[in-house]
């Protein structure tokens, strides 16, 4: 089985993602090893994957952050409760300021989402279904340095989807201080 | 980078094609430098791009490179290339042998020196992206597309699971992502052809 030239985008975007099966993936890897054109397509959508892949995803799980201390990543906790209103610093010493959004029953649960709001209610971010800690009782949110090109003042608001019907929604809003 | 870069390279004619660089390095062993630069300069990208999918670490590709254009210029020096033509099945072989190796080891390959490979060529690496940038970009896309980018490659998460969790088919979930990297492509200025 050969590939056909031009390897199409979504064929190089599939082949990256890791969605094609064994056989798919050679015959894509034999065609790219023999054409320069197919292979320049297949770098600049690596690109973007690579950038996608060494992102940190906004909310993270317990094991994630493990990895990352481990890792040497200097990360501070910044605890907060439903309805709070909290002043949140990130200084030039951290690379990650960690919100845990806490105070939560997730006992019945089955999906979290979140929306990452302004002050005046423009949803700004929407994430659905993202990891949450049962036992905990919270949801972490890693703010990074480059987010600080957004607007200082978010508000942090959870929807739990429980088994057994609507959950109230949890707001948290965090102040951001920013030290460059 | 490996070798020394060699922005020129005289005596080659750019349509000569893979196979014809090999058959004339075969028959005129070590009197081919400029043929030999110029297969090494057009293979190294491409076994670049099999080492970062294989071995997800741009040194360790790096490594692979080095020794996949060691082992295949023996090969070409020695006349084992029985079927020019076929040339990227055998050096889609000497991937996967290599980085079966690579794999194995813990730390980056030492085993061949950077003077084995004796031939300067030009040799560009894929750029990066900053992740001011490329959040710059995420923000303009529509959330569904952000769901979907971020499911597959931040969190690496199946096609079916994205699927469920978003109430479509696999099939969408593929045409959703592929557009949203083109867009993304587009926002950083990655759609045009490299130099």
């Amino acid at each position: 089985m050969s590939a056909v030239h031009p390897l199409s985008h979504e064929q190089l975007v599939d082949y990256w993602a890791g969605s094609l099966e064994p056989g798919e993936e050679s015959v894509i890897e034999e065609h790219v090893l023999s054409c320069q054109a197919c292979t320049q397509t297949s770098m600049r959508v690596f690109e973007v994957v690579e950038a996608l892949k060494s992102a940190l995803p906004p909310v993270i799980d317990g094991a994630r952050v493990a990895m990352l201390e481990q890792q040497g990543v200097r990360i501070r906790r910044n605890p907060v409760v439903p309805g709070e209103r909290k002043r949140s610093p990130f200084p030039r010493d951290i690379d990650i300021l960690l919100h845990e959004l806490g105070g939560l029953d997730l006992t019945t649960v089955a999906r979290v989402d979140l929306d990452l709001q302004t002050e005046e209610g423009e949803v700004l971010w929407h994430f659905d279904d993202v990891p949450f800690d049962v036992d905990r009782g919270h949801l972490l949110v890693a703010c990074q340095r480059h987010f600080s090109a957004g607007p200082p003042n978010l508000v942090a608001v959870v929807h739990a989807h429980s088994v057994e019907g609507p959950t109230p929604v949890a707001r948290y809003t965090l102040l951001h201080e920013w030290e460059f | 980078m490996l070798g020394a870069s060699c922005y020129s390279r005289p005596g080659v004619s750019q349509a000569a094609d893979d196979s014809e660089l090999v058959r004339r390095i075969g028959a005129a062993p070590m009197q081919s430098r400029a043929d030999e630069s110029e297969l090494c300069a057009r293979l190294a990208p491409r076994v670049r791009l099999y080492g970062l999918k294989h071995l997800r670490d741009r040194d360790r590709a790096d490594d692979l490179v080095q020794q996949v254009l060691v082992a295949l210029l023996e090969a070409v020096r020695e006349g084992r290339i029985e079927d020019p033509e076929r040339l990227p099945r055998f050096v889609l072989g000497i991937c996967r042998n290599m980085v079966t190796r690579l794999r194995v080891q813990a730390s980056r390959l030492t085993t061949v020196s950077p003077e084995a490979l004796d031939v300067p060529f030009e040799d560009v690496g894929p750029a990066r992206v900053s992740p001011a940038r490329l959040y710059a970009c995420l923000e303009k896309l529509d959330e569904r597309a952000f769901a979907v980018v971020r499911m597959s490659f931040m969190e690496e998460r199946l096609p079916g699971e994205i699927a469920d969790a978003l109430g479509t088919t696999q099939g969408n979930v593929r045409v959703i992502r592929h557009r949203a990297v083109a867009r993304l492509q587009k926002c950083l200025g990655i759609e045009e052809e490299r130099s």
